[in-house]
């Protein structure tokens, strides 16, 4: 079981579509080590650990500490680290120390210019792209496969494919773009995201046919879940099962969109988790959604995400209807270019989605290519 | 803004794993850039062997059938040892296994050969009669001129005492491979023609196919593997010949 530690509440940036809940609060080093301790408790060769926010790089020394923590108190674990940052930050000191450490670092960007700053601005309404984007590349200069998020609210879908193809010629090789699914999305709106994921398709079919190593991140995850259809099902939500989310007070919760609701608290960890809680709320998000029976595309479709479900409609079994707009408009597009690829036996193609050693393969080629 | 299940969507024209499990030879599609970097070509292979098996146990074993996830013992390193071939029955082996199995029935089978030359492929046909039930069972086989593969064997089965009610026609599906890697197309094959034989109405068909077994060197667990695999095999032909039995068919 994997936990994300909600290290901060604060935030140096006031983006328009956050979810975090923004108080003056920070957690201490104690709650910090004891998250650890119940994280090597319950798993028996580590697991991961993810920093959280708020950004959480506003509490850099307590992430060293933490990490240094788990290393020495805990040798023989073998803890992975994350962390989500908006990059404002982000400095050379900071990313030695997580490359020495197995700290994976994930940078927010929208896209260009126009993309980021329309929604990633200060609380005096600064927009914050020229400094992030020399904190990505400075990233990338000592962690080429840094992923970068990037979210697509309605004041950006406009330059959602340009904003890819701006990231990509960044350098970025893993592009993760996630809908701001609470935003104020309309029919005119979603038009224009699904013109964006036609552009996007195009994109997505010149680089593999150029044989380019990359991952982006819808249209790989909707192939992935026809290719792999009968696993597809352990990607999704396992609410409460395969992560938690720790406050900076110490209370568990089932995921980050949980923080600081009472009723979904499932420990703390003085005590631990509660598994009857955790396997109540569990059945309750795994339990067939009403609205999606006779839904052909159900299986591979992302309605048992809790959050976004909890986000949009408040409640974790109630399906999100963005969500349902945005996995129609989506799904038959990145089949489309599957099928293209596919149709022309593309090697680039196969080997991503049907060899389980692509990842292996793609980072020896390159190492060598480099040498 | 409301849900709106889909009612209706076509089904990707792009298989899943499990399809391409049966169907290894996909995999030989490789970007060019691998093609043309001599380490990269070698680690793909050597990968097979399980040089990263140490960090990567779980992919190798889902990887492998499931009834046979260990690697063997001396693939471990560059120039070592292939993995073997899985073993697949041959059709010899297979036959025989249908010749036991009719006669378990009251079946015997007797074999002639025709051979088309004017077909792209070469159709032989092994008769045998059955004359406590009055029938005729006659078989076919078909092996493309191009590719040497041996396809498909047909077995029509017919009243040859008196009348027959209908003709029957029953097709069994064996493969004799071409090479060591395609064994896993017999099952795919069998399986899809037995999807597309329930959509025949006037006629009844049925596919078999042996399961691919690894062998290691090691008798009695190699012997074991045979011979579940020979069982595997007359299960499908008893299920098939006793659902026949049941509809009063032979």
């Amino acid at each position: 079981m994997h936990f994300t530690l909600h290290i901060t509440e604060r935030c140096n940036l006031n983006c328009t579509y956050c979810f975090t809940k923004k108080k003056n609060v920070d957690m201490t080093i104690d709650i910090a080590q004891r998250a650890i301790d119940l994280a090597a408790r319950l798993n028996k060769n580590g697991c991961g650990i993810a920093f959280f926010g708020g950004e959480p790089l506003l509490k850099k020394q307590l992430i060293i500490d933490t990490v240094n923590y788990a290393k020495e108190t805990y040798p023989q674990k073998q803890f992975h680290y994350k962390i989500t940052t908006n990059g404002i930050l982000l400095d050379m000191d900071f990313i030695e120390f997580a490359v020495l450490n197995n700290i994976y670092i994930a940078i927010s960007i929208d896209g260009n210019q126009k993309a980021h700053d329309s929604s990633r601005v200060d609380a005096n309404g600064k927009a914050s792209h020229k400094v992030v984007e020399a904190a990505a590349k400075m990233l990338l200069s000592k962690m080429p496969h840094a992923p970068v998020m990037c979210t697509v609210s309605t004041d950006n879908v406009h330059y959602f494919a340009d904003s890819v193809d701006y990231l990509y010629n960044l350098k970025f090789k893993y592009i993760i773009c996630t809908l701001d699914f609470s935003g104020d999305w309309n029919k005119k709106l979603l038009r224009i995201l699904k013109n964006q994921y036609i552009k996007l398709s195009k994109f997505y079919y010149k680089h593999t046919i150029n044989e380019d190593n990359f991952y982006l991140s819808p249209f790989e995850v909707k192939i992935s879940s026809h290719i792999h259809k009968n696993s597809y099902c352990h990607e999704r939500c396992e609410l409460g099962k395969e992560s938690v989310s720790v406050a900076c007070n110490g209370y568990i919760y089932p995921c980050v969109q949980f923080v600081y609701e009472e009723e979904y608290k499932i420990g703390d960890i003085k005590i631990g988790i509660d598994p009857k809680k955790q396997q109540i709320l569990f059945q309750d998000n795994e339990s067939e959604k009403n609205t999606c029976t006779d839904c052909f595309i159900k299986d591979r479709c992302n309605h048992y995400c809790a959050c976004v479900n909890k986000q949009t409609t408040g409640y974790i079994n109630q399906v999100s209807p963005v969500l349902c707009a945005h996995e129609r408009t989506i799904l038959p597009i990145a089949d489309k270019v599957a099928e293209k690829l596919y149709k022309k036996r593309n090697g680039m193609f196969i080997q991503k989605h049907y060899n389980e050693w692509y990842g292996v393969l793609s980072v020896a080629e390159e190492n060598l290519n480099d040498i | 803004m409301k849900v709106i299940p889909v009612k209706k969507n076509n089904y990707p024209k792009y298989p899943t794993t499990n399809q391409v499990e049966l169907d290894q030879m996909l995999l030989k599609h490789k970007p060019n850039k691998w093609q043309k970097t001599l380490i990269a070509s070698t680690l793909s292979a050597t990968i097979a062997l399980g040089i990263y098996a140490p960090y990567m146990t779980a992919l190798a074993d889902a990887k492998l059938p499931a009834s046979d996830k260990k690697l063997p013992d001396k693939t471990v390193s560059y120039g070592g040892e292939m993995p073997p071939s899985p073993n697949v029955l041959t059709e010899k082996q297979a036959r025989k296994i249908l010749e036991n199995v009719l006669n378990e029935y009251g079946y015997k089978l007797k074999v002639s050969q025709k051979k088309y030359k004017a077909l792209p492929v070469q159709k032989y046909f092994f008769e045998y009669t059955d004359d406590n039930k009055g029938s005729t069972v006659t078989t076919s086989h078909y092996k493309s001129k191009k590719t040497n593969i041996s396809m498909v064997m047909d077995y029509y089965i017919s009243k040859h005492n008196g009348k027959p009610k209908k003709p029957i026609r029953l097709e069994y599906v064996s493969y004799k491979f071409a090479t060591k890697h395609n064994y896993s197309s017999q099952k795919q094959c069998a399986q899809q023609l037995n999807i597309a034989f329930q959509k025949y109405k006037k006629s009844i068909n049925k596919a078999f196919y042996s399961e691919p077994v690894y062998l290691y060197g090691n008798k009695e667990d190699d012997d074991k593997k045979l011979a579940i695999q020979k069982k595997k095999y007359k299960k499908q032909i008893r299920q098939f010949l006793n659902y026949l039995k049941a509809e009063n068919i032979i």
